[in-house]
Order: structure tokens, then sequence, then C-alpha cells
């Protein structure tokens, strides 16, 4: 909003104030500049000894903040441009507007805050016994040297009202992109990255299941809501991520895209496809840069953020509890899972721990089916793989598991198990 | 040892400490006045709210550099400490403490 300034700030104004403050924007870049060059040599000097994946992520972690401190430093030297142009121009007018007010005023003429001017009494210069005509035209010229008066000086209060809003316009603009959480990042402490510069981003052509295959790191939910929407409909996938043919894939996140590079992208341990590294890689950058950021959360989450789903989440025998619970019996659950899966939705389900896998841990529902009258449901485990001990726990709990993933548990035993039904309700 | 190895715990002590040093300068030596003075200066005028949001502004965004540069020389720090430990195992020094940085 503009502020409209009047004869108070032509008289009061001090712009000497901002050249001080476009003074300050500079030395604080400067000072940003000089302290991140000699901490950036000290450790670029560190980075020189190191090897492999570890200094290449360490290095493009330089990268980053380096061209932050740019960033910042840009910001400042914009704004103290900014600053000092503004001071010109508003004391170009503010110069201006104050000679018209002190001349109009040492001649008797009062000058409004908003600039009219208003001309003394013709009777304060004529002579008692003057002619009325004379008076008159007297006064007449008053009040068009009034006129003159007003006009330049409202101009001049118009000019500083302009330099000042172009003034503040152009300091907001320099800072803003530095507004809201630009911490840039740090060494990238939590995990290894790796090269998959050579690898084809779908490796069995189109995303699939088969490209789940979690390693070392505590992104199951993710990996259960890439899965499971691979399975159900894989074009949301392909339509995820964009090739920007240079080696750099855009992820096209629900509230923004975050652009990756595949010569760092998270090192699970594990295979993975290439295309689930860049979704993990993407969405650490997306929530701060560190691949901690992902370590932990809910499918339903990941299902929200990535393609923009609605979606629910139940627990799968919860007919008991009518007061905190979601109402359902397993045959509901059952039904609502049979629902998602026809209409290609995707649907994880998150373990109580006591079937050899700690509790939490989320496994993409591939199928549900009756058989004999009995009502089963099939999943498969991020990890593409189960231990003689969750083969054993899946087992006591009455369902079977294999070592390439699979668990098959019917409904009332899955129940048990499974406290957590995460899926999409509408894609839209 | 080859060359490749021949980075000391003293060395990573050494950077750390740097670094953190530069974060005490960016901490200490950061102006904040001047909009105060624009405050006063130029009451009324648009340009207060713009240097007092850039003032801001500059603040959160120096915080975060002090903060990313802390993390690297914790990060060395920590490296050192890795590199003594394992050094006492005759592991490879280097690229032990790189992994404990990094990995």
């Amino acid at each position: 909003m503009t502020t409209a300034l009047g004869k108070s700030h032509a008289l009061q104004g001090d712009v000497g104030a901002l050249r001080a403050q476009a003074e300050e924007f500079r030395a604080n870049g400067k000072l940003i500049q000089d302290e991140s060059g000699n901490a950036s040599r000290v450790v670029s000097d560190l980075l020189t000894s190191w090897f492999g994946d570890a200094a290449a992520a360490a290095a493009d972690s330089m990268s980053r903040t380096e061209q932050q401190v740019r960033t910042i430093f840009d910001a400042h030297s914009e704004a103290a441009d900014a600053a000092d142009a503004g001071a010109n121009g508003i004391e170009g007018y503010q110069l201006l507007a104050r000679q018209g007010i002190l001349a109009a005023e040492s001649e008797d003429f009062t000058v409004a805050e908003d600039g009219s001017v208003t001309a003394p009494s013709a009777l304060l210069y004529v002579q008692g016994d003057a002619d009325p005509a004379q008076v008159v035209a007297a006064q007449h010229a008053l009040d068009e040297k009034a006129r003159q008066y007003e006009a330049s000086i409202k101009q001049n209060l118009a000019g500083m009202t302009d330099a000042d809003a172009e003034t503040a316009l152009a300091i907001n603009s320099a800072f803003e992109g530095l507004a809201g959480d630009r911490n840039p990042d740090g060494p990238p402490s939590d995990h290894k990255t790796e090269d998959r510069s050579g690898d084809p981003l779908y490796p069995n052509g189109d995303p699939s299941l088969s490209d789940i295959n979690q390693g070392d790191f505590g992104d199951c939910w993710l990996l259960a809501a890439l899965g499971s929407t691979a399975l159900t409909d894989p074009q949301k996938i392909k339509d995820l991520i964009t090739d920007n043919g240079d080696g750099t894939y855009t992820v096209h996140f629900e509230d923004g895209d975050v652009t990756v590079n595949d010569d760092a992208l998270l090192d699970q341990g594990d295979d993975q496809g290439k295309w689930v590294a860049v979704i993990e890689t993407a969405y650490a950058e997306r929530e701060g840069g560190t691949f901690d950021e992902i370590d932990g959360g809910t499918s339903d989450e990941a299902y929200e953020d990535l393609f923009g789903a609605d979606t629910g989440s139940f627990d799968p025998d919860s007919s008991g509890d009518w007061i905190f619970g979601d109402n359902k019996s397993p045959g509901d659950s059952y039904n609502e899972m049979r629902e998602a899966l026809d209409d290609g939705r995707p649907v994880t389900a998150s373990v109580n721990g006591r079937i050899g896998i700690d509790g939490g841990h989320a496994l993409i529902v591939t199928n549900v089916y009756e058989r004999d009258g009995v009502q089963y449901v099939e999943m498969m485990n991020p990890w593409a793989s189960n231990s003689d001990d969750i083969i054993k726990g899946v087992e006591a709990a009455g369902g079977e598991a294999y070592p390439d993933g699979r668990v098959v548990m019917n409904m009332d035993d899955f129940s048990e198990e499974f406290y957590k039904v995460r899926y999409v309700e509408d894609w839209d | 040892m080859s060359n490749a190895f021949q980075v000391e715990s003293g060395q990573l002590r050494s950077a750390a400490e740097s670094v953190e040093g530069c974060c005490r300068q960016l901490g200490s030596g950061r102006k904040a006045e001047a909009a105060a003075a624009v405050s006063s200066g130029l009451a009324g005028f648009a340009v207060v709210g713009a240097c007092e949001s850039a003032t801001e502004v500059s603040g959160t965004a120096f915080e975060g550099v002090v903060e990313s540069w802390r993390a690297w020389s914790d990060a060395a720090a920590s490296g050192a400490t890795g590199y003594e430990l394992r050094d006492a195992s005759n592991e490879s020094v280097l690229r032990t403490a790189g992994a404990d940085v990094i990995a």
C-alpha cells in the first residue's frame, strides 16, 4: 500500500538514515561473503582428502551452501543499491518540495499537510483606503501564486511518495527469495549417496513393485506408498517425474517441484529402481535437505505430498471400540481394501510388531481375496525379503511368509497383527 | 600410510575450530541497527517497513548460514574423534573419519 507523504515528511524526513541502511546491507553482505569464504576454504581443504561417495556428497552439499551464501550476498547488495537509489530519488523531490513549502510560508502562504496552499488576505498588503478593485485584483494575484505553489509542492510530494514506494518495493524484492526457511544445507551426515547416472529410470520399463528394495534406511512408509502406487496405478509415478535429459530429474510434489541430480541419489545399500531413489532424494530435499527428514513417516502423508490425494486410514478391527475406534469389523476392512484395489487405489498396512518385524513397519497390500469362504490379505514387505524370524513369526500368527517378501494372512489374523490400514480415498 | 590418508585428527580439529570461529564472527559481526534509525528518521515512509522486514529476513538468512557452517564444524570435530578411535585399531584412518562425517 502506498503511503501518501506530506509536508511534515518533506520538512523532517532524513534520507541519511536510508543511506546508513544501505551501508549496513553492504557490510552484512560482505561479512557473510568473507566469513563463509574462510569457512569454505577450510572445509574444501579437508574435502580434497575424502573419497568416493562421501567426497561427492560432501562436495555437493558444499556447493549448495556456497550457492546459498552467494544468494544472500547478492540480496544484500541489491538491497543496498535499492536503498541508495531510493535515498537519491526521495531526496531530489524532497528538496524541491521543501523549497516550495518554505518559500510559500515565508510569504505568509499557509501550506497544509497534503500540500494545499492558501493565500494570505490581500488586505494585509494594501492600504486601508485602497480601491476595493485593487484589493480584489491583489487577492486574485495572491490566489494565483498560491495555486502555483500548490501545484509545485503537490507534484514534488507525489514524486517523494512514488520514490518511497518504489524503494520499499525494491528492498522487499531483493530479499524476497530469502523469506521463509532457507537454511542452507550442512554436510549430509546422515546417509550415503551414490551415482546412478548409468542406470535407466525404470529398470522394468515401467514403475514396478519389484523396484522397491528397502535397505538400511527407515523410509518404509514412503517405499510402501511408492510400491503400492506402482502396483495399482504406475502412470501416477510416471507423471510424477520429469527426466530433464541432463542427468537431473524433477519430482512434481503437490506443493512444488524439486530437481535432483542422478549422480548423488540416496544409497540404501540394496538395489532400488532408480525412480525410487530419485523420489527419496527429492523428498529429503523438499523436507529440509537431509535424509533424516524422511526417516519415519506415514504412507498417507506420502500419498498426499506426492500426488495430492485424499487419503483415509483405519484400524482393521475396531468393531469393539465404539468411542475411539473406526467401528470397522475385519469384514468391513476387507471390503474397503477390496474396493480400493479394484479402483486402482493403493493400500498399505502397518504392523503391530509381534511377527518378527518392529512395530510401525509398513507393508504394501498387493491383493485381497476369498478362498473357501475365508478372506485373505496378501502383502509385500518393502525389504523385498523376509528373514527366518519373520517367516516364523508370521506362521506363529497363523499366516504364511516367504523369503521373497510376500506375506499372506487371513483377515482375522491380519486384524490382530496390523494396527492401521492407510489408503488413497480419491486421487483428486 | 599412503599420502591419501595423511589427514590427521589434529587437522580435523583445527578445521572445526576455524569454521567455528567463522560462525562466531558471523554471529557477532552482523549489524542490525540501521532499520531503527530509518524508522525514526523516515517515520511514515513506506521504506520503514521494508527495511524492518529486510533486517528480519537478513537475520534469518544469517542464522541459516551459521547453522550450516556449525554443522560442518561439528562434523569435522566428530570425524576427528572417530579418526582417533579408529586410528588406535589400525583402520584406514581417513576413510573412516570421512565415513563418520558423511555416511
